[in-house]
């Protein structure tokens, strides 16, 4: 289980004053459990990606992680600008051998074996001796989710990875992502702007508030493991999708 | 395409140059025709004389060019990633390189004696500012996301400077040291022609101006520029090579 113990978050504007991003905040993530965030922007949720990836410290409360401090390779984190990420002078196959040469342990034939490995569950194996700049957007950004996962991390965090895509690409990652994390019992937490996204992907979708961020409501997908894009035009799909944008407009109100 | 648009200008001079001197607009004293200066350079190189002076002047430009890379690269690397290094090194840096190389000529003369240490000296001042410059600039440019994602996998500080850092830089690195390759060229037969010497393409160029033998004297020149455009090649080819991801 992670575990996040009312964490209090606040940053140093450009004028000095202090702004609020997270207040006594908490949540829980199972073992396995895929949780997505939808909120409006600057709420926080990119704050909580960065404290349980520990790049970013809690001013008060608790990140509790399953795992020691000192270990490397517990945590995947897939980025939003993927251009940004992966390393043009790589093909694809050495980039996603980049966190196993990290981690070590491991011989370089190992290391191409897995990495083709990983490539194969996204059907991406024929692309791996190409550098990452010869491939399509979707593709690219199916490459970072592989360099985040290919050590199996105990905990996936991403981003809002798919916003760059058009709307058909990103259908295609939702459910490749999504089969891959339900096959690999892969915990995870994925930041979404995408409110159907939001609702495919998550076995939970938790919503917002505005700045400072906390959770406005918690709800339970009852779609099941396993899923189809023909979900989303389900009359379920509709009725959770109303509510968490009621949800999502009260809490504007509220703050407004 | 490229090739053919390249040559054209370099035809064109040659023609006009030839159509100002066979025409007696101007003196050959000042400017032979094209073609006594080619005779004269295929003299010179048949003859192993000027392959002899090219070999000088190659072997002090490249030695003084590999020195300033091996300090120019990593004081470069340092600065660009320390905010601290930067503040402390540039003014002196931005001072120095505005200094040029030949009005410290007697100072390296004093350091060093008139021999090759004191040419080759100059070739590493000059070109290892370039190269710290260039380097710098590009290890700035380094992405933090990527710096980011790297921590995220757990790399350690000489794991982001090897694998993330250095190969981003190599944009800069490869943009310094083609200015610094040049440039080592142009001063190493600039200190030939100052600094005490009897072989290298600097001394035959001023030796060959001082006794009027003009053809020689362009012969020199344009053997200079040849090897200049030579080595330039070479580097563009391997940065192609090594750099394929820039600017796509």
């Amino acid at each position: 289980m992670i575990e996040i113990k009312s964490v209090s978050k606040s940053f140093t504007k450009p004028n000095g004053g202090r702004v609020s991003i997270l207040k006594q905040f908490s949540l829980n993530i199972k073992k396995g459990e895929i949780v997505t965030l939808f909120g409006p922007n600057g709420c926080g949720k990119s704050t909580l990606l960065s404290l349980l990836s520990g790049s970013v410290e809690p001013d008060r409360g608790k990140v509790i992680l399953p795992w020691s401090e000192e270990a490397k390779g517990n945590i995947g984190f897939v980025f939003q600008n993927y251009g940004d990420v992966l390393h043009p002078w790589r093909t694809v196959r050495e980039n996603l051998e980049l966190p196993l040469e990290i981690h070590g342990g491991s011989t370089k034939e190992q290391r191409e074996e897995q990495a083709l490995q990983c490539l194969k569950n996204f059907g991406l194996d024929e692309h791996a001796d190409k550098y990452v700049y010869q491939l399509s957007g979707g593709q690219h950004q199916l490459v970072t989710i592989c360099q985040a996962t290919v050590y199996n991390p105990e905990l996936l965090l991403c981003d809002e990875p798919f916003s760059a895509l058009d709307y058909t690409i990103s259908r295609r990652l939702w459910l490749q992502l999504r089969n891959f994390l339900v096959k690999h019992d892969m915990s995870t937490m994925f930041v979404s702007h995408a409110i159907d996204e939001a609702i495919f992907l998550g076995d939970r979708v938790c919503v917002l508030s505005p700045r400072p961020g906390k959770i406005l409501k918690d709800i339970k997908i009852p779609f099941g493991k396993e899923r189809t894009l023909d979900m989303v035009n389900t009359p379920e799909f509709f009725a959770i999708r109303k509510e968490i944008l009621s949800t999502f407009e009260e809490g504007r109100k509220k703050s407004a | 395409m490229n090739i053919i648009t390249g040559i054209i200008l370099p035809i064109l001079l040659i023609a006009l140059w030839h159509i100002l001197t066979v025409t007696g607009f101007i003196d050959p004293l000042f400017l032979p025709t094209p073609e006594s200066v080619m005779h004269t350079l295929i003299a010179g190189l048949s003859s192993g004389e000027l392959i002899g002076h090219s070999n000088a002047t190659l072997l002090r430009s490249i030695g003084g060019f590999m020195v300033a890379s091996a300090v120019g690269v990593p004081i470069g690397l340092l600065i660009g990633r320390s905010k601290l290094l930067s503040q402390l090194m540039q003014p002196t840096i931005d001072f120095f390189r505005s200094v040029p190389a030949s009005a410290l000529f007697p100072l390296f003369l004093f350091m060093f004696g008139t021999g090759d240490t004191a040419k080759i000296a100059v070739v590493v001042y000059a070109a290892a500012l370039i190269t710290i410059v260039n380097t710098a600039y590009g290890a700035m440019q380094v992405r933090e996301t990527r710096i980011r994602a790297a921590k995220v996998m757990g790399a350690t500080s000489w794991d982001i400077f090897w694998k993330v850092i250095v190969p981003e830089s190599f944009p800069g690195i490869f943009a310094g040291l083609r200015i610094a390759l040049s440039l080592s060229f142009v001063i190493i037969i600039v200190t030939e022609m100052f600094i005490g010497t009897n072989v290298g393409l600097g001394y035959y160029i001023i030796n060959a101006q001082m006794v009027y033998r003009v053809p020689e004297m362009y012969a020199g020149i344009a053997l200079t520029g040849l090897i200049g455009y030579i080595a330039n090649m070479g580097l563009l080819i391997i940065q192609k090579r090594v750099l394929h991801w820039v600017g796509r």
